[in-house]
């Protein structure tokens, strides 16, 4: 099977009478450049169940809600009761009512009806003709033409009044969609009506296959004219929107890009990539199973509702209360944020759809939701049971539908190998992401441990150290891992080398207090010593100072009494009076 | 000797006969055709037949719900019976028209 790569579909060409009508078709449109050609005939064949009464219905339902054009179906297969049933789920099912913008002429022939011979379609068409006059319809679907041309007979009989009707059709102005039913499951198309093709001016073949289980839908435009066109065969679901066709969007991306970061829910992680997630950008979490993928990508979505943000978390395989329940086992409450709606969980089985029906689920959802951001756990679901190229060509179409409303997403994608250390995403989609981590174990001392490694991420001076990823009831916590003889440590052993140097530390810090305290003694001491010595001269300076106190007064007594003898001894005046001999 | 039984008559059955037709397409024609000659050789069906071409009265086929021409229409006691096709199929006709015993 061959799926058109995204972005690689779109294809704008110039068209021949009316131009293109657009059908409203999300998807639909883009392919073919615009749309059905207007005022021409497209077939849609397919097998019973591919869709093509929906299809054409859609059309007709999309032409009277966003075009004001008015519609009317011709079935010659089922009831108008039946078909009211059938689309009564479809949002525009409103459409679809007597004397609404879209009518429906119930064309069965009667079971108990005789055939009495050759007929033509001269009636049918001037009943049509009466009714679209009544109805103003511009938009015209003939559903099961196939079983009304059954009852003519010959293969002879069948192409004349086809190209009778054909010539009707041209001169009616409408715009036409003419289903019928295909059974050649390999060419998707009936030997009987073959010639149907070449008198339209569109085919469009729908086919419903089953791959491994797996019911696929794909849509193949085999003709166009007046327009190139891709003839590839294209994913499609139906939803309650109806149709929707893969479609990666515009051809040329232009995404926002916004500078805001975002908390990864772990702050050594926003470290390690200088301040979180760029908002709107998409991440990828790889890793095999137990890895605690689901446990990273739940800490972003707790961190966004903290934030107030509106956030859907998307698993696959794994209920929501499963899930509530398991995160709060490491310290993540996603049950305040479901209950308040901030936090839109869902949870589908993998296999319970296509690729294209989650994809269309997402788009769903995120119309529904409005969210900021989006955590998808784990998208490798996708590519469960059909093969890896329609799981990542829908991987690729979330993504776009996501960062195109610049919405934040993470997901997470499983690891089946049989390498659990490798780094490689079986959905191709890493070169897209622009933040991808890789989440691996290390296996060392008989034990395994996890280790977050950030592979690359766009914009962003990231660290590009492995750190160990534990799991507490507090949440998650990144460890520093220790390296020796360029082998990381982790685990026991990382546990072991930290108490080792958390040892050597306190036993340098110990001898640091003794060396400061023997300091502070000897300081201590040495400052006795000096305030010892500084008393010791201050008594010193004293008795000193006492001495010559006692001096001076010893010199004035002296004096006095020298003075005294001389006068007692009547010498004169000049008489010195050392010479004179004190009294004894 | 036995007495000659009476032939039993056939009461004429009334029949509303209604013939959708496209001017003429030649399905048409014949159709018209194969009606007159069948009512032309059956006497007891007092057939009140009535042409309606639907190129020209589309909105009456659309009401009676006819899609194909040509399409007989035959009304009998309230009951109805459709052929589609020129008629030239001599059983689907007979059996759409009240037989020679009146049975329909």
């Amino acid at each position: 099977m061959c799926i058109v790569g995204i972005g690689k579909m779109t294809i704008q060409m110039p068209r021949g009478r009316g131009g293109a009508m657009p059908s409203g078709i999300l998807g639909f449109d883009e392919l073919t450049g615009g749309g059905l050609p207007r005022r021409r005939v497209t077939v849609v064949m397919g097998g019973a169940g591919s869709g093509k009464t929906i299809f054409g219905l859609q059309v007709l339902a999309n032409g009277a809600l966003l075009h004001d054009e008015k519609g009317l179906l011709v079935s010659f297969e089922q009831s108008v009761e039946q078909l009211a049933q059938d689309c009564a789920a479809f949002e525009w099912a409103s459409v679809l009512r007597e004397n609404g913008p879209v009518e429906i002429l119930d064309a069965r022939l009667s079971q108990t009806i005789a055939q009495g011979g050759d007929f033509d379609l001269l009636g049918l068409l001037a009943v049509m003709g009466a009714k679209l006059k009544m109805s103003g319809a511009r938009r015209l679907v003939l559903d099961g033409l196939d079983v009304l041309l059954a009852h003519l007979g010959s293969a002879q009989a069948v192409r004349r009044e086809v190209y009778r009707l054909r010539e009707w059709l041209d001169a009616s102005d409408l715009t036409v969609i003419l289903t019928a039913k295909a059974y050649d499951s390999v060419s998707a198309t009936s030997k009987d009506y073959d010639f149907l093709q070449f008198m339209a001016d569109c085919v469009v073949m729908l086919r419903h296959t089953v791959v491994n289980g797996t019911a696929l839908r794909d849509l193949r435009v085999s003709k166009l004219r007046g327009a190139a066109h891709s003839a590839n065969e294209i994913p499609f679901t139906i939803s309650k929107y109806g149709i929707e066709v893969a479609s990666g969007g515009p051809g040329e991306l232009d995404y926002p890009a916004s500078s805001e970061r975002v908390s990864s829910g772990v702050e050594r992680l926003d470290t390690m990539l200088d301040g979180g997630y760029y908002r709107g950008s998409s991440v990828l979490i790889t890793g095999a199973p137990g890895s605690a993928k689901t446990t990273l990508a739940a800490a972003f979505a707790q961190a966004c509702c903290a934030r107030g943000e509106r956030t859907i978390y998307l698993s696959f395989d794994e209920g929501p209360r499963q899930v509530i329940r398991n995160m709060a086992a490491v310290g993540i409450d996603f049950k305040s944020p479901a209950a308040s709606g901030l936090l839109r969980m869902v949870s589908l089985r993998a296999r319970s759809g296509s690729p294209e029906a989650h994809v269309a689920t997402v788009r769903a959802l995120v119309r529904e939701h409005a969210p900021q951001n989006l955590v998808i756990d784990p998208l490798s679901a996708l590519a469960c049971g059909c093969g890896g190229e329609l799981g990542e060509d829908a991987a690729i179409q979330i993504l776009d539908i996501a960062k195109s409303r610049g919405i934040t997403t993470v997901s997470s994608s499983l690891l089946g190998n049989a390498l659990p250390l490798s780094e490689e995403s079986p959905i191709g989609i890493s070169t897209i992401a622009d933040t991808w981590m890789h989440l691996s174990y290390v296996s060392s001392g008989g034990e395994r441990n996890r280790a977050l490694t950030i592979i690359k991420s766009r914009g962003t001076a990231h660290s590009n150290q492995v750190r160990e990823l534990l799991l507490t009831d507090a949440g998650i916590h990144l460890a520093e891992v220790y390296t020796v003889g360029g082998e990381v440590l982790m685990g026991t052993l990382r546990w072991e080398r930290e108490n080792d140097l958390k040892r050597a530390e306190e036993a340098s810090g110990r001898a640091r207090d003794l060396r400061e305290r023997e300091a502070e003694v000897a300081l201590a001491e040495a400052r006795a010593r000096l305030d010892a010595i500084a008393r010791d001269i201050e008594v010193r300076e004293r008795d000193l100072e006492q001495v010559r106190h006692e001096r001076r007064l010893d010199t004035g007594r002296s004096v006095s009494s020298g003075d005294e003898l001389r006068r007692l001894r009547g010498a004169d005046a000049s008489e010195d009076p050392s010479e004179v001999e004190a009294p004894r | 000797m036995s007495a000659i039984e009476p032939t039993p008559t056939v009461s004429p059955v009334p029949v509303n006969v209604r013939l959708y037709m496209a001017k003429n397409a030649p399905n048409s024609i014949i159709a018209r055709e194969e009606l007159e000659k069948y009512l032309a050789s059956n006497p007891h069906i007092l057939a009140t037949v009535e042409l309606i071409d639907v190129l020209d009265d589309s909105v009456r086929a659309l009401r009676d719900g006819v899609l194909v021409t040509p399409t007989l229409v035959v009304s009998c006691d309230g009951m109805e019976r459709r052929v589609i096709g020129n008629l030239r199929n001599a059983q689907a006709l007979a059996a759409a028209l009240p037989g020679p015993r009146g049975a329909w």
